[in-house]
């Protein structure tokens, strides 16, 4: 328990700074959160001031919980024993009553999570609309929420390869700085993100003002966080030393770079593009302020129809949300599970024999 | 083979130099072993002569040309110098082939080449192996036979050097 305490307060601290960061469901239940009243202030007035002061002291209650949130988690790290090899934690037969309520509690929280949303859902869409389902809107809006995300993870798999690198390879106090600073993404809630992105492109660059380039920009600077940690971890795996050996074999730096680690680390920093992809389809108020008139994503549809109480009408959104998010997300457990991994490498590698390697 | 030649060398990270004034002359076909307690620098020295570190002040010299000077330096890439680390460290996404055929780009007859090298090194049937499925010794032998300059013409390994590092269950002919 003591081990696992730090974690779990690092945890709720966690969702602490997500819910104070959350949009759509305060804004679903009209309920005058902070991120609500900052979107209806900004879009009540053609003066950005109200929102911003309410927005920088949104930033401030973000930035103690994260701030309280690494304080924690760091004790965490003091706790760990070594690196010695890993032992198979033993398994405890659970005896039936223990079973039954482990297995319960278990199911429970699944179907709590994913069967309620979509049965809800399911049951909206059978009771049919007012307004008949328009099949192209809706592929345009899966379109473009596929369109933009992946513009946005785009930007931030490329943000995050230089900072990743820096972090993974040369730990010194500036390139530390420059992760925690890419990773303060974490702790702004989109609302801020997409008000200051507003301001930023209407006083420096009015040219990108409500274009494509800005949503996509704030996708990056909200999810780096997720796309530089996976690039790091990948990129930490590599041995520097297979690097090297491609330098002694005749690759120029980059090259050599390419041919080993990029390679190697290849699949954790496109999982890093995917979970951004995901995060992106989903986000709702950076995009309702940065996108372009005329521009519907999935979420943003969903959303303008909920406001005007079409429930039924937002239904089929809703649904296509979810699927388009779980094929990601399906690739992205492939990616990560390596037993699924190693019986997909397993087919085509000959048995090795023991006698043909004793000649010598 | 190319005569090796140190002078004055002087490498290490921080303040504090790993190695200082050291110098030493190695003729060609002449092999050389460094012995030292741990930490004593032995594995700097040839990571400044491999060239992936750049020493403070010193001056290497490969046969006639000064890969390390005070005016010049020849990056590994073009040093020709083969490492063999002590765990391998082949390339864990290609196979024994790929592996040596990785510095003989441009080759006119790499898969040739190839099948020769791993021929002498004794792991001729294994050019389809993965890295992972080889043991301790048998990685290392590839990663002999991945060097620039991997010798053409000598008898194979002696199974006192090489087959030291191998594991038990497949050392020892049945």
């Amino acid at each position: 328990m003591p081990q696992a305490w730090p974690a779990a307060t690092a945890g709720s601290l966690l969702v602490g700074l997500y819910v104070l960061s959350d949009f759509g469901a305060v804004a679903l239940f009209r309920v005058d959160a902070f991120t609500r009243v900052i979107y209806t202030s900004y879009r009540a007035s053609f003066d950005r001031t109200s929102a911003a002061v309410l927005a920088v002291v949104l930033v401030l209650l973000a930035a103690i919980l994260f701030y309280a949130e690494r304080r924690v988690r760091g004790r965490t790290a003091r706790w760990r024993t070594g690196s010695g090899s890993a032992r198979r934690a033993t398994e405890i037969n659970l005896t039936s009553p223990q079973g039954v309520m482990a297995v319960l509690a278990l199911t429970g929280l699944a179907i709590l999570g994913l069967g309620v949303p979509t049965f809800s859902l399911l049951r909206r869409l059978s009771e049919g609309t007012r307004r008949p389902l328009d099949l192209v809107e809706l592929a345009t809006a899966t379109a473009n929420s596929f369109g933009v995300s992946l513009l946005g993870s785009l930007v931030a798999v490329g943000l995050a390869l230089s900072a990743g690198v820096l972090a993974a390879r040369y730990r010194t106090r500036s390139s530390r700085v420059l992760e925690s600073v890419s990773y303060s993404g974490h702790a702004l809630p989109g609302v801020v993100v997409g008000l200051s992105l507003v301001s930023l492109t209407l006083v420096v660059l009015p040219a990108l003002h409500q274009t494509v380039a800005a949503l996509a920009l704030a996708y990056a600077v909200l999810f780096l966080p997720k796309s530089i940690g996976a690039t790091r971890t990948s990129i930490a795996m590599v041995p520097p030393v297979l690097e090297q050996t491609a330098r002694t074999l005749g690759r120029r730096p980059l090259q050599a770079w390419l041919e080993t680690t990029f390679r190697l680390s290849l699949t954790g920093i496109a999982a890093g593009g995917l979970l951004v992809l995901l995060t992106a389809m989903k986000e709702l108020p950076a995009t309702l302020m940065l996108r372009r008139t005329g521009l519907d994503t999935l979420a943003t549809e969903l959303w303008s129809r909920t406001e005007i109480a079409a429930y039924g009408a937002a239904a089929p959104y809703a649904l296509t949300l979810i699927a388009v998010a779980a094929i990601p997300a399906w690739l992205l457990t492939r990616a990560s599970d390596p037993m699924i991994r190693s019986a997909d490498n397993g087919t085509d590698v000959p048995a090795p024999s023991p006698l043909s390697t004793v000649r010598a | 083979m190319t005569e090796v030649g140190v002078s004055a060398l002087e490498a290490g990270s921080g303040a504090v130099p790993v190695l200082f004034d050291l110098n030493l002359q190695v003729p060609s076909g002449l092999l050389l072993a460094v012995l030292g307690t741990s930490g004593s620098g032995k594995t700097t020295l040839l990571r400044a002569l491999a060239g992936f570190i750049r020493p403070t002040s010193v001056s290497i010299i490969f046969g006639d040309t000064v890969v390390a000077g005070p005016a010049s330096w020849v990056p590994p890439e073009r040093r020709r110098v083969g490492i063999v680390p002590q765990e391998g460290a082949l390339f864990p996404h290609l196979n024994v082939f790929g592996n040596v055929a990785f510095g003989l780009r441009g080759h006119p007859r790499i898969e040739e080449r190839v099948a020769e090298v791993l021929e002498l090194v004794g792991l001729g049937g294994r050019a389809k192996s993965r890295p992972q499925e080889l043991s301790g010794g048998q990685m290392q032998r590839v990663a002999l036979a991945r060097c620039p300059r991997a010798p053409t013409r000598c008898r194979p390994p002696r199974r006192a050097v090489l087959g030291a590092r191998r594991r038990p269950s497949t050392a020892g002919s049945p």
